[in-house]
């Protein structure tokens, strides 16, 4: 049975302040889209927040157990959550406070191009209320920029070659290539 | 009302350290050395507040004080010779709390934010830390 590839988030919604339900579901393969998905429900705790995360599989990957979640989730959410507590003028630079909204998008993002080996993101509060989920690995930068009030952008780069891209993160798939890249 | 444009001023010299204040949570980790570094995050206002540590100085301040004795903060510089390198221009933006204050103006496109990162220097610790120290930091701090 293959590997999970490119698992897809279904849109998190945000429950009630500092809750979201983010779902995970492994790709259908053809000879599964007859079978019953099967859905498993995980909880996290951070502080006075919840999150819940759905997994909807289709069919159960090799060297899955019954409990196993990509193991970039628990962490990733963790760091959201502590982004998320900083109060205002957490920078002393009159830095706001990390929007549910960013989070939100972020995730839905990270659902698009993280596999189940992806490394965690360190998630990085900016200053506008935005947020900025990086990795730097292999001699590779790769940012994800999520600005409180423009599109998310991307910027790579692969220090030994000396080559860089950076644009609008709309395009998963060279997103994902670049993490597997980088992972 | 069109945004105010901020000038280079050019009486501000090429080695003059401009200090900026680093919230620990955008220190990253680079797996590749397992040091910490700073998040190019820190670089994206395209007015981006400073201290000039000439004027700081003039002012009896030291970097220390920069930091307005929080354990949460860091502090790094780069020169405004980097700034320039990378078309921004630099001023000085003396606020009633802060006479020190300037700005590195211009906008900041991802390269442009990874050239200031890169070009950055350590200040307070003097040198890169490993990440292990600061995420034993965050722990201590609650963050």
């Amino acid at each position: 049975m293959a590997a999970i590839a490119l698992p897809q988030f279904q849109p998190t919604t945000a429950l009630t302040g500092d809750q979201f339900e983010s779902r995970w579901e492994h790709p259908a393969t053809s000879s599964a889209a007859l079978s019953k998905p099967k859905v498993r429900r995980y909880k996290f705790s951070f502080g006075k927040s919840a999150f819940k995360v759905v997994v909807t599989e289709h069919v159960v990957p090799a060297g899955f157990t019954e409990n196993s979640l990509p193991t970039w989730v628990e962490p990733t959410i963790a760091a959201f959550m502590t982004v998320r507590s900083l109060p205002e003028n957490w920078d002393l630079y009159g830095g706001k406070t990390v929007g549910s909204d960013v989070v939100v998008e972020s995730l839905s993002i990270l659902g698009q191009i993280m596999d189940a080996a992806s490394p965690a993101p360190s998630v990085v509060p900016l200053g506008d209320g935005g947020l900025q989920l990086e990795w730097h690995r292999n001699q590779q930068d790769l940012e994800i920029v999520f600005p409180s009030d423009d599109v998310p952008q991307f910027y790579y780069r692969d220090r030994r070659a000396g080559i860089e891209q950076d644009g609008l993160a709309s395009d998963f798939s060279n997103l994902a290539r670049l993490l597997r890249g980088i992972a | 009302m069109s945004p105010p444009v901020f000038q280079d001023d050019l009486s501000i010299p090429d080695e003059e350290r401009l200090l900026r204040r680093v919230h620990i949570q955008q220190i990253v980790r680079d797996d590749d050395t397992g040091l910490a570094r700073v998040s190019s995050g820190v670089f994206r206002d395209k007015e981006l507040s400073i201290n000039l540590e000439s004027a700081l100085s003039d002012l009896g301040g030291s970097a220390e004080s920069c930091l307005q004795a929080s354990s949460a903060h860091k502090l790094i510089s780069i020169t405004a010779q980097n700034a320039r390198q990378f078309n921004q221009s630099v001023c000085r933006d003396p606020v009633p709390d802060d006479l020190s204050h300037g700005l590195v103006y211009g906008s900041k496109s991802g390269s442009v934010r990874d050239g200031l990162r890169a070009a950055a220097d350590w200040v307070i610790p003097a040198n890169a830390p490993r990440y292990e120290e600061i995420e034993a930091e965050r722990r201590l701090l609650g963050i």
